[in-house]
């Protein structure tokens, strides 16, 4: 099988995990460069286009950090993200996604290394899993 | 004369920062100074808070006018274009009067340049001098050039002096010569000043000097701050919760409560208020996090005396935390080196139990007073004497605080001129800035290539700063802005935040990339370069689609419409009044005061009858006697409510509303002519002599069990105040009181004390094991368990007296104006720290007894404080919107409703006249969650746009 770069795709919400993969950087802990990261004001604002856009323009996993439960600056705007989530992997299924290849992961501001951990462990998974069977059949 | 700030705030702790924000917020310059060489206080230190047991401090940033602001983690630093921090600065001597005070500040050196520092590192890399980490608790080390919080920005260094050895090695290695090792202290004084908010908090007890716990000798004895580091992932073992003597997994904890508090033979006599609640957050974190449940509280009581305590506490306990009742005298060393506790148990059994770690729960250092100039008119303390508090109490005290710096502020017209930047919305033209940081990036990414690549694809015009945050290259920037006529503008340098905030003010729109996070040892240049590229690509996605829309202003009622008579709303009333701000008052009663004639502090009911009077021959305030609030609709700065009055309907129209509705004693029956309630007894004891020989006294009555889960906070102090008082009418009386846990919090803690020393009895009981009274001729037999003695226990009774606690007002308001309750039927803030007196809903704000049980002073503090929320919308007659709110394409909006229901702030609504989806621009956030429901793509999310984030996923992965 030949090399497999994956391309991953981090929407990550301004107050908590922005500020999280933030603090890594200035702390000079390295995440995988094949992550780039879409700063969103919250994770409650993401719509489940965004999320199928990426896969459709090519990605191999999505990655969506948000503040943890309660400390959501919008009150609950993460909680209303879940639910969301939840329904795009059932969907993503149905279309030869595995679901593994969407992740929804609490990351606060303060958690640079957890930031770090949860970036090298996505990055790790979706390199295994290799390219989406899919793709090549795919239609933009 | 220079007249540039209203106010000096200082401290820069949460308090100062709430001060800070209050003032800037109404359009008040403030100069905030902290001693130390960073702001965010104590609390920097913390990641973690309760009830929620995270953070949650951003939701303290302004929410009205929030591009005056960074938005971004509070924890990072404070960001207003109305507020300078000033770091290393202490006051020295303050002159003058109000309005015109003059002010000496002592000015530490930070050693480094912040304009030229570009946090590179090398400096630290050469420092020979290497000292304990305080910011860690001292159990991981630093330069003596060094980051003070790390997660702080902008991340310049500073030198700590009083390490520094001032070898030099640093200023030549230093690659844009920002370091100067030769200033001494300086004074500058700053004249014109209105007046100042003294929010320097307090220092920690430091458990060393009396060395009761062996901190100096056993590794693993370390501060409750230290602990709170251990468990930070930015900690000193980087979030691994291990023990500081050999890295052993941290399983089981003892906390040692009251380490320098509650202890007279140190003259510490006083609580600390916060540490309990403290000792219980972390041991529910550390069963969180390491799956674990042997930890234990060693305590005397545990004070869980605010609202969602009790029920917290109960929580933890389910965790498997154990509270023990015991004082720890001494820790030792066991056999393998753990740190061991002897204490006697429940059973009144001599037991040793081995710890992985000892945290010492350290409160306040004692007999701090104030300096002197706080005598000085114009200064404002946020406590009487230096004092650790709660996080929402500080809130509301520093509100108290600024509410009187900003009479000054508005009598001395320090206001400046409230201005929404409107972002230009000419067709889009970009550029792009690089900042090639020094060195930094020219080696570590291909300029050359990302400047081609970008005019090849985009035909956008790039250029590349050597140093845009200095003094020069700031001005290279601005320069280049002007000539081209750049209106949307990417910016690329090491840590841009500092860009965001000093460009507000312009009318062009910017994005920012974090450079370093792209570079890394691992990298090569070749993928750096490709990540910068692909971010920069995203980010013109963004920005091309940006829909720029017009600043909005709304004309206000500036009106405010006070519901309830009491303490709370008196003040609230009082404090609008007093800012021009015309008011109503719907008080249900014929007449104010609310709880007043239950309250026996002379001095107390002074304070409020001198009130009362105020209010109610104030021309500016309204007041409706007999009257409720039966309906309201309408959006913030424009309330309509309707208000009944003895069969008649009135209707009010406001900018804000104030629920001060109160609460009162909890409802309680008994025929018995020698049971009283303490509340009763206190009034009582006003005017007569209490003749009864041998008193019981009972606490926590209903209280503290379901359905009335917490701890109504005043009881014990009055019941104190009641022993106290019955012992100097009658030093024979006999009294007993039966108690869970003593909420002698803060300087209550002396009457306890006193009560003791006076020769009154103190019992504990347990939850479930309430004492048995059993009533007979001669008066009552109460039948309990005495811990000390370790047996079954009577005594005899001529007068009962229960302690049963406070309740809220029972009215139906919630459901009015669509607020949300606890379980308990007090009206819920929205965050329980950070913004205590708001409601969900924006220009509703909640204070006294229906919010929480208060005494009187705080229930005052409330009210002033929830005014002050007020007053961001009351204080001029416009209200300007903020931008990156949401807008409805009435075209395509189907009304499905989906979006009214999702939104947190409740800022949509459909309009009566034309059943159309509107946003109140005031209330909304910007948060977007209504675009993503929305089956129509009929919201746009002013500065999300969705084409734009689609285009910028597309740039991510091209």
């Amino acid at each position: 099988m030949s090399e497999h770069k994956p391309k991953i795709v981090a929407l990550v919400c301004n107050w908590c995990t922005y500020t999280a993969a933030d603090l890594a950087g200035t702390s000079r802990r390295d995440y995988p460069s094949e992550i780039r990261l879409v700063r969103l004001m919250c994770t409650g604002m993401i719509d489940s286009k965004y999320i199928l856009k990426a896969f459709l323009e090519g990605a191999d996993g999505v990655f969506i950090g948000g503040c943890h439960p309660g400390d959501c600056h919008y009150i609950d705007g993460n909680l209303k993200a879940v639910k969301r989530i939840e329904a795009i992997g059932i969907m993503l299924e149905q279309f030869g996604f595995e679901k593994e290849r969407l992740k929804l992961e609490w990351i606060g501001a303060s958690e640079g290394p957890e930031f770090q951990e949860n970036m090298q462990e996505f990055a790790k998974k979706i390199g295994d899993m290799g390219k989406v069977q899919t793709a090549d059949r795919m239609i933009l | 004369m220079d007249r540039k700030f209203s106010t000096l705030v200082a401290g820069a702790g949460i308090s100062g920062v709430r001060a800070a924000l209050d003032l800037a917020e109404l359009g008040y310059r403030v100069l905030l100074i902290d001693k130390k060489a960073s702001a965010g206080g104590i609390l920097s230190q913390l990641d973690y808070q309760f009830p929620n047991d995270h953070c949650g401090m951003c939701r303290t940033l302004p929410m009205i006018d929030r591009n005056n602001g960074a938005q971004f983690c509070l924890r990072k630093g404070i960001f207003h274009k109305n507020i300078t921090f000033m770091p290393g600065c202490e006051i020295e001597t303050v002159k003058g009067t109000p309005g015109n005070l003059s002010i000496s500040l002592k000015r530490s050196p930070l050693g480094v340049d912040p304009e030229k520092c570009t946090g590179c590192l090398s400096c630290e890399s050469v420092c020979p001098v290497t000292v304990k980490e305080d910011f860690n608790g001292n159990l991981s080390q630093r330069k003596a050039i060094y980051l003070p919080v790390p997660h702080n920005i902008p991340n310049k260094r500073v030198i700590d002096f009083e390490s520094c050895t001032k070898c030099g090695e640093c200023v030549s290695e230093c690659p844009t010569n920002a370091i100067d090792i030769t200033k001494d202290v300086g004074i500058e004084t700053i004249d014109g000043i209105g007046s100042v908010i003294l929010a320097t908090g307090t220092e920690l007890y430091n458990p060393d000097g009396v060395d009761l716990y062996n901190t100096s000798k056993i590794k693993d004895v370390v501060t409750a701050t230290a602990f709170e580091r251990i468990m930070s992932s930015s900690g000193p073992y980087k979030g691994k919760i291990q023990r500081p003597s050999d890295g052993k997994e941290i399983k089981k904890v003892a906390f040692i409560q009251c380490v320098g508090s509650r202890n007279l033979m140190i003259g510490a006599d006083y609580c600390s208020s916060v540490c309990c609640m403290f000792a219980l957050k972390e041991a529910a974190l550390l069963a969180e996090k390491t799956k674990s449940s042997d930890s234990a509280i060693f305590c005397m009581d545990l004070r869980t005396f605010s609202r969602d305590g009790e029920r917290y506490k109960e929580r933890v306990k389910e965790k498997g935390v154990r509270f023990i009742r015991s004082r720890i005298h001494s820790v030792e060393k066991d056999d393998s080196g753990n740190p061991s506790i002897s204490y006697v148990d429940a059973d009144g059994k001599q037991k040793s139990e081995s710890f992985d770690l000892v945290v010492l729960s350290t409160g306040k250092s004692q007999n701090l007073t104030h300096p002197s100039f706080i005598e000085n008119e114009g200064v404002f303390g946020i406590s009487e004497t230096p004092d650790f508090k709660e996080i929402s109490d500080s809130m509301i005290n520093s509100s108290f605080a600024s509410s009187k710096a900003i009479q000054i502020a508005k009598e001395y017209d320090y206001e400046t001129k409230k201005s929404s930047t409107q972002i230009n919305d000419d067709d889009p033209k970009l550029h792009i800035i690089l900042c090639s940081c020094g060195n930094l990036f020219k080696e570590n990414v291909d300029l050359t290539k990302i400047t081609e690549d970008i005019s090849r694809i985009y035909g956008i015009g790039i250029t590349t700063i050597d140093q845009a945050c200095s003094l020069e290259g700031w001005s290279e920037l601005k320069s280049i802005i002007d000539e081209k006529g750049v209106n949307r503008l990417i910016i690329g340098a090491c840590n841009p935040q500092i860009f965001s905030t000093k460009l507000s003010d312009n009318s062009l729109l910017t994005e920012i990339i974090t450079l370093a996070e792209h570079i890394s040892d691992t990298e090569s240049v070749d993928e750096a370069t490709k990540s910068i590229l692909s971010e920069i690509a995203s980010s013109i996605g963004r920005l091309k689609k940006y829909t720029p829309q017009k600043v909005r202003s709304m004309n206000i009622s500036k009106r405010a419409l006070v519901l309830g008579g009491g303490i709370s709303g008196l003040s609230s009333a009082k404090t609008l009044s007093d800012s021009g701000v015309p008011v109503t008052i719907v008080e249900k009663s014929d007449k104010l005061g609310g709880n007043l004639p239950f309250i026996s502090d002379e001095t107390v009911i002074k304070s409020i009858k001198n009130l009362i009077e105020k209010v109610s021959s104030d021309s500016n305030i309204d007041i409706l006697f007999n009257s409720e609030l039966s309906s309201h609709k309408g959006v913030p700065g424009k309330f309509e409510s309707v208000i009944s009055k003895e069969n008649t309907e009135l209707i009010v129209q406001t900018g804000s509303i104030i629920v001060a509705t109160g609460g009162g004693k909890a409802s309680f029956d008994d025929e018995n002519e020698r049971v009283k309630t303490t509340f009763d007894l206190s009034i009582e004891l006003m005017e007569k002599k209490v003749d009864a020989k041998n008193i019981v006294m009972m606490q926590c009555k209903d209280s503290r069990v379901e359905p009335f889960n917490y701890c109504s906070r005043i009881c014990c102090g009055k019941a104190l105040d009641n022993a106290i008082k019955i012992k100097e009418q009658n030093p024979d009386a006999k009294i007993t009181m039966f108690y869970r846990d003593i909420m002698a919090y803060g300087d209550i803690e002396k009457k306890y004390t006193e009560a003791r020393r006076r020769g009154v009895i103190f019992k504990r009981f347990e939850k479930e094991k309430y004492p048995e009274v059993i009533s007979n001729d001669n008066g009552f037999t109460i039948k309990a368990f005495d811990f000390i003695l370790n047996e079954d226990i009577e005594i005899k009774a001529d007068l009962l007296v229960y302690s049963t606690g406070v309740a809220p007002q029972v009215d139906n308001l919630e459901k009015t104006l669509k607020l949300k309750t606890t379980v308990d039927g007090f009206i819920k803030e929205v965050d329980f720290k950070f913004r205590p007196v708001d409601t969900g809903k924006e220009g509703i704000f909640i204070c006294g007894l229906r919010r929480n049980p208060a005494n009187a002073s705080e229930a005052e503090k409330e009210g002033v404080s929830a005014a002050q929320r007020a007053l961001r919308l009351l204080n001029s007659e416009i209200l300007i919107s903020s931008g990156q709110v949401a807008h409805v394409r009435h075209s395509i909006c189907s009304r499905c409703n989906a979006c009214v229901t999702a939104c947190p702030y409740t800022a949509r609504f459909v309009s009566v006249e034309d059943r159309k989806v509107y946003v109140d621009d005031i209330s909304c956030q910007g948060c977007g969650t209504c675009a993503s429901v929305c089956p129509n793509n009929a919201t746009i999310i002013e500065g999300f746009e969705e084409k734009g984030i689609l285009d910028s996923i597309e740039a991510a992965l091209g």
